[in-house]
């Protein structure tokens, strides 16, 4: 082998650890940044965004730096890649402690998607026109970008065993990927060596800070005074956190934002669960989400067969260690679990159904307003005969205008004849019971709920009432999302550029 | 002018890139599950297609385009129509894979227009930036429409540039 191609085999080498750094880099950054600044959709495409405008600086840069300006930038990069993710967390909750400007998060993300991204997008550029050594440039595009791609794959892989883990593994193979990234891009030994020792020692109670500086982001950004941090994994869709207050309360957040509250979790489970449940006594009944399970023993006494179906293993999990114990569940041979995507689950399964409860957070995503359209609602109503219930939360109450609870509501009424409402004070929201046929009555909700919420703070709308709070409602549908955009803009805006 | 037409050809290319595989991405969630299979399927098997876009001897711009296109359209087809039949995936993956061609080989096709690799990656990724931004926004705005029609528009439109490039 000549001084070449084993020049040429390094430069490989270091390509594929390049691709895999930058995979990883791309996860944990784009999972981090959308937690800290609450994961609507709008907040996705930006953190998104904000790491490909890294990677184009990168390439800009590239080839115009000196070599030895390229050296001291990476170095300094890649040392502050060991005060990952604790320094950008902690220069967050100051940012919020100072006012919450969102121009200081935007100049955090900004900055760290380059620190983030951008050196790796340096490598190759400069590695396709460095130095001669008989390869044509076309001869070293096509191996270095198609090594650099197969790292990337190798980065996937490495992302796939992280999941429902807490983030300290990952990090630490990370900082492993960097080390020799290092070696291999400068060939110092001294740097390296003191990188190596600098991993090692940040390594050591990594947990603990993850923990502790994900913590503080609670009590300072989502002003949370004395709360503590019980679990934090990334699952493949989200991060998943459950935190817990000194009156022993828990949350349940997923990508930054609040999915539940354990205090309101009865009032939720009563309206979207038990008295649907309790009212059609179903031969058969569905239910699409509620990862944490807790809704399953408010059905089951009412049904001969019971389904719930869950898209993420990650909130399955903190839903059994933190909110409904795997014993609470236990001898209840009547109920199953799939871990499969509602659509999926209903487009596949030929069973048919007498009930089915929508407990699925708001719509806030893509993904979950697929969830709340009319022809999501439709596939709902082909598996069901024509007194078959769905059971809906609103995300709010219902009233005349355009806002989501109007527009669910609407998407509701275009799959199914009858809709009634539950304006609930107790639930701070409205609750939809839909069908072709309602197999109950207002009298019916009114008497199996007095025991829970009085006549004065429920509201019952009829399915006659209906219309009238949807004449300036536009129907959610997949042709119409325009909800996620306004709504998570709305959202975001308010709450880092709004004076107010 | 000749860069500034390489450099829009890149930027153009990077927007078509990440509107068809969003496009793809959202096809399939749409149709047949949001699970993250569908993910990983798509992002494999396009990186599978730049990969052997890399390395095929010759593809141009037209076809490879149009090849993307078509593998589009007909995994469109298949998904809108049959989404749960068992060759389903296997046929959007080797569509999305086929897409990828060009992806591939549009890095090699630049550089032998005297295009620096950095200056390629820099607009094809600005590119791909605004593909990102505009499909986000133009889906939740119009929806299944936004899937029909403009991976099309950008496919026509990258095709005609192609031909305005020749004569020179």
């Amino acid at each position: 082998m000549n001084r070449f191609s084993a020049q040429l085999i390094k430069e490989c080498v270091l390509l594929f650890l390049v691709g895999a750094c930058l995979s990883v880099a791309q996860f944990i950054m784009i999972r981090d940044f959308v937690a800290i600044l609450y994961g609507e959709e709008v907040v996705i495409v930006l953190v998104t965004a904000a790491f490909f405008t890294g990677l184009s600086i990168g390439y800009l840069l590239s080839r115009k730096l000196s070599k030895s300006l390229f050296k001291y930038l990476f170095l300094a990069s890649i040392f502050i890649h060991l005060t990952f993710p604790f320094s950008y967390r902690y220069l967050a909750s100051y940012i919020s402690d100072n006012g919450d400007s969102g121009v200081m998060y935007m100049t955090l993300m900004f900055a760290y998607a380059l620190l983030f991204s951008s050196m790796f997008a340096c490598f190759l550029p400069q590695l396709v026109h460095g130095e001669d050594d008989g390869a044509s440039s076309r001869q070293r595009l096509k191996i270095f970008y198609s090594v650099e791609l197969a790292g990337f794959v190798m980065g996937f892989a490495i992302i796939g065993w992280s999941w429902n883990q807490v983030l300290s593994p990952l990090l630490m193979v990370y900082w492993t990927l960097l080390t020799a990234v290092l070696y291999l891009a400068v060939k110092d030994k001294v740097f390296t060596g003191i990188f190596a020792i600098l991993a090692i020692w940040a390594s050591l109670g990594l947990n603990a800070r993850d923990m502790k500086s994900t913590e503080l982001l609670y009590q300072y950004k989502h002003g949370k005074e004395n709360i503590e941090l019980l679990y934090s994994i990334n699952s493949p869709y989200q991060k998943v956190e459950v935190l817990q207050r000194p009156d022993g309360g828990k949350y349940l957040y997923l990508d930054g934002l609040q999915n539940l509250n354990s205090s309101d979790l009865e009032v939720l489970n009563h309206y979207i669960a038990k008295i649907p449940a309790k009212l059609t006594r179903p031969e058969r009944a569905l239910i699409i989400g509620n990862g944490t399970l807790s809704s399953v023993s408010k059905v089951y006494p009412y049904t001969k067969k019971l389904t719930s179906v869950e898209l993420d293993p990650g909130v399955l999990k903190a839903g059994q260690k933190y909110f409904t114990p795997p014993e609470t569940l236990e001898g209840l041979d009547r109920w199953n679990l799939t871990i499969d995507d509602g659509k999926h689950f209903l487009k596949t399964s030929k069973e048919k159904f007498d009930l089915v409860i929508m407990d699925i957070p708001s719509p806030l995503t893509v993904q979950e307003a697929i969830l709340h359209t009319a022809e999501f609602y439709s596939l709902v109503r082909s598996r069901m005969d024509e007194d078959g219930v769905i059971a809906v939360q609103l995300s709010g109450p219902l009233q005349q205008n355009n806002r989501t609870p109007a527009r669910v509501t609407a998407a509701l009424s275009m799959a199914f004849k009858q809709v009634m409402v539950l304006d609930s004070e107790e639930g701070d929201r409205s609750f939809a019971y839909a069908s072709d046929n309602l197999p109950f009555t207002k009298a019916d909700v009114r008497r199996v709920s007095s025991d829970f919420e009085d006549e004065d703070s429920l509201t019952i709308i009829t399915p006659e009432e209906i219309p009238y709070y949807l004449t300036k409602a536009e129907a959610l549908q997949i042709d119409t999302l325009d909800l996620v955009l306004r709504r998570g803009w709305e959202r975001f805006m308010g709450r880092y550029f709004d004076d107010d | 002018m000749t860069k500034i037409k390489l450099s829009l050809t890149a930027f153009f290319t990077g927007w078509f890139f990440a509107v068809l595989q969003f496009s793809f991405l959202m096809l399939l969630q749409i149709n047949i599950s949001s699970a993250y299979l569908t993910y990983m399927v798509i992002t494999l098997s396009w990186m599978i297609g730049t990969v052997a876009g890399l390395w095929i001897p010759r593809l141009s711009m037209p076809l490879g385009v149009g090849l993307g296109t078509v593998s589009y359209y007909i995994v469109y087809t298949l998904v809108s129509y049959n989404p749960f039949s068992p060759i389903t995936l296997p046929v959007a993956s080797a569509g999305v894979a086929i897409a990828g061609l060009w992806a591939g080989h549009f890095f090699v096709t630049m550089l032998d227009k005297s295009m620096t690799t950095d200056s390629i990656f820099f607009h094809e990724n600005n590119g791909f930036i605004v593909g990102l931004v505009t499909f986000f926004a133009g889906f939740t705005q119009i929806g299944r429409p936004f899937l029909l029609y403009v991976p099309l528009i950008l496919a026509v439109g990258l095709f005609l540039s192609s031909r305005a490039e020749k004569p020179s």
